[in-house]
């Protein structure tokens, strides 16, 4: 059973080196993959299923060297068929940490600057590590970060479910249902980390013991006849008297291991708020049903929590607040909104990325589907878990907040992930008797093919645009040795790898997506308003991005192009097939 | 163990079925090390082997040389990533006794590059901005806590006895 896991990584690895990034196409990474990739995949699938299922005591350490596989071939693909490291925003926490790497100070022009703390850390230790900047790191980050992740998902799950088998199939399962792709080079993918680690040792330590529960449940005793109706609408619906007899108690550690055990907590909690937005308040959301549903011991937890996000962000990020406060305010509450920007207005672009985009949706409902029968059918055979069921649930409570640009769907979906898949999992497992197990391996098989399948769509799908093409990067770095500092760099759309370097020393200028009728007028003056001079730079990956996800008309970008240049305004200073970089033509004297 | 579900619904042929699906549940497939069994306790105390601990010092110490030498990037780099993603959380984890494998180092590493966080802000915050200062710190972070393992792990029992016995007196 070891030569599976081998086999799939030396072919499906190599499968990945033969594909080449110029078949990526308006569907995506998946254009450009191999069949014998899909074989691995499927070997592995197979042979994941075979030995979780079937083997009477599957090794730990097998199924861990499946999973690993799985990790590489699924979020290290695009690292290993393109040639330089992808997603411009990846690029540009490159330039935020190689200024405070530079300075020693936060840059106070951006807002994320307002939680500097991942930046911080990058430049810390890539200029210890003797790099120049943070680029060496970006390219493996997905894998890395995954890795980790899957240590604390078997934890939740391991804490969760007591069957051994349905611990691995949710590790398992996470990872292709992990298609939002916040792993990344960036505070968010460090963060969900810390979510997991946090929760993970809430669930284990911090959970009410047995005969904490049962001294509650005694006190709170319902009267016979409200028990009566209760046990009737039970039977009614075919769920058995304590549905969640079989939920797991806290693991017994002495006082001073609980104290220290908190501390860690708290620690990594005030890492988190120091270096994302999002995420404390999340965890502090998810602490706070917990404690509300009698799931966490630690009564005062979200208070302390609350407190810590609330001093931070009163003391250290005034600067982010203080200019646009009322923006910030005016979306609290707004549910509707916020879901329509979530998941309505996402669905945008050309057919290939609004099919994609459905794609997402489709699966993420399907996901939840499914998680939902696994719910109903833990609660049928009285293994429900009611700190499960909050942390799929909690999440949800972000959507009041904000709006996080249209993201906070997707971040919805990551947040409740972990528990979402041990819920996924339930519906497979226990499988019952032997004969039961094949059929049981069968169906997760298909549950495991049909999300890897999917999965290089839904995270991939949009690859044509999220690569970073070679001579984008040559066109930006013959331009930071050559632009005069203080110029402006002008680009039509923002998909463009700039402000990986000098972040600061330059002012960086995507125009919308619209430019209005009088395109070149729009561009000329945003030039002209640079008395040190402007840099208009065209490329192939813009053009790309605009007709995909704005769902420009094809050739939109090339009309434009040869208007600027026949214009007569505007004249070439560098070239290569995909870029064109232009200054303004001085105006002749007297105008 | 958990205990079998009472499900007092359930006829008593269903029930015995049910036993038998329980028990299979049951089958440990777990990682070696791994105390987080349902149920189960996570043991206090230490006394464990002296030399991780010892390890985790000298980690500290290659990398602040590596570091302060400025040994060529091709070498420093991994053991630099290496240490700050894991070294000074694992060594303070260390410190709450065993826990199990994984989740000591899930936490160790949740932990490590949470203090790494927290020291680059903070020197940020307070105009220290040093990235050999932090990674000193780390290191200095990490090495207390390993020495402090191995202080209260293997400071001989008769010294501890002898004290005992002296303030008691």
């Amino acid at each position: 059973m070891w030569s599976s896991p081998v086999v799939a990584l030396l072919l499906g690895v190599g499968s990945l080196i033969a594909s080449t990034p110029d078949d990526i196409g308006p569907f995506g990474l998946v254009q450009a993959l191999k069949p014998t990739l899909f074989f691995c995949l499927a070997l592995l699938t197979a042979s994941f299923v075979t030995v979780l299922f079937i083997r009477r005591s599957p090794s730990a350490v097998l199924l861990a060297a499946h999973v690993g596989v799985l990790v590489v071939l699924l979020h290290g693909a695009a690292t290993i068929i393109e040639p330089v490291p992808r997603f411009t925003p990846a690029w540009l926490h490159v330039g935020f940490a190689d200024y405070i790497a530079r300075t020693g100070h936060t840059l106070p022009l951006d807002a994320r600057m307002s939680w500097p703390g991942f930046f911080a850390l990058a430049a810390m230790v890539t200029r210890a590590a003797g790099f120049q900047d943070s680029m060496p790191l970006l390219a493996w980050t997905p894998v890395v970060f995954n890795g980790l992740y899957g240590m604390a998902v078997y934890l939740i799950a391991r804490n969760t479910t007591s069957n051994r088998r349905a611990v691995w199939l949710s590790v398992w399962l996470f990872y292709p249902a992990n298609w939002v792709g916040q792993d990344y080079f960036a505070p968010q993918g460090l963060n969900y980390l810390f979510y997991l680690v946090i929760v993970a040792a809430l669930l284990m330590w911090f959970r009410p013991s047995r005969l904490e529960r049962m001294q509650r449940r005694l006190r709170r005793m319902p009267r016979p006849r409200l028990k009566l109706m209760a046990d009737f609408v039970r039977r009614l619906v075919g769920l058995p008297i304590s549905p969640m007899q079989g939920e797991q108690a806290s693991l017994d550690v002495l006082p001073w291991q609980r104290v220290g055990l908190m501390t860690v907590i708290v620690t990594v909690f005030a890492a988190s708020t120091v270096s994302h937005q999002l995420t404390a308040p999340t965890v502090a959301m998810s602490v706070a049903v917990l404690v509300v549903v009698h799931r966490c011991s630690v009564r005062t937890l979200p208070a302390l929590l609350t407190v810590i996000v609330a001093a931070y962000v009163s003391y250290l990020a005034v600067a982010y607040w203080s200019g646009h406060l009322h923006q910030l305010l005016s979306s609290i509450g707004d549910v509707s909104g916020t879901v329509t920007a979530g998941a309505t207005q996402r669905v945008q672009g050309d057919p290939a990325h609004e099919l994609v985009s459905r794609t997402r949706l489709l699966l993420t409902a399907a996901i939840w589907g499914l998680a939902g029968v696994g719910a109903w059918r833990r609660l049928r055979r009285g293994t429900g878990d009611l700190a499960l069921f909050t942390l799929v649930v909690a999440p949800f409570g972000v959507i009041l907040l904000q709006s996080y640009g249209g993201e906070v769907l997707l971040r919805v979906y990551m947040f409740a992930l972990p528990a979402t898949v041990v819920l996924l999992a339930g519906v497979l497992i226990p499988a019952g008797p032997p004969a039961s197990r094949w059929f049981g391996a069968a169906a997760a098989a298909l549950l495991s093919v049909t999300l890897i399948g999917s999965f290089y769509v839904t995270r991939y799908g949009n690859e044509i645009f999220e690569q970073v093409r070679p001579a984008d990067v040559e066109a930006i770095t013959w331009l930071y040795q050559r632009a005069p500092r203080k110029s402006t760099f002008v680009a039509i759309t923002s998909n463009v790898p700039w402000r990986f370097k000098a972040v600061e020393q330059y002012t960086y200028t995507p125009l919308s997506d619209d430019l209005g009728p009088q395109e070149l007028e729009a561009i000329e003056h945003e030039m002209r308003a640079n008395p040190r001079g402007a840099f208009l730079i065209m490329s192939k990956a813009q053009d790309v991005y605009a007709e995909s996800f704005y769902g420009r008309p094809p050739g939109w970008g090339k009309r434009l192009e040869r208007q600027v240049i026949r214009s007569g305004r505007f004249r070439i200073v560098y070239t290569n097939p995909e870029v064109k970089i232009f200054v303004l033509v001085k105006p002749p004297r007297g105008e | 163990m958990v205990p079998l579900p009472e499900r007092s619904d359930v006829p008593l042929e269903e029930a015995e079925t049910l036993r038998v699906v329980w028990r299979a549940e049951q089958e440990p497939i777990g990682l070696r090390g791994d105390h987080s069994q349902t149920g189960g306790t996570t043991t206090g105390g230490h006394g464990g082997s002296w030399w991780p601990p010892l390890l985790l010092n000298w980690a500290g110490l290659v990398v602040l040389v590596l570091v302060l030498t400025g040994v060529p990037t091709t070498v420093r780099a991994a053991p630099v990533i290496g240490y700050v993603m894991t070294v000074p959380g694992l060594a303070c984890i260390r410190l709450l006794g065993s826990l199990g494998r994984l989740p000591q180092l899930a936490l160790g590493v949740g932990l490590s590059l949470a203090l790494a966080v927290l020291v680059a802000q903070a020197m940020i915050y307070l105009s220290l901005w040093s990235p050999v200062g932090g990674i000193a710190t780390l290191v200095v972070i990490g090495s207390l806590a390993s020495c402090a393992e191995l202080l209260i792990a293997h400071v001989p029992r008769r010294a501890v006895a002898w004290a005992g016995g002296r303030l008691d007196g």
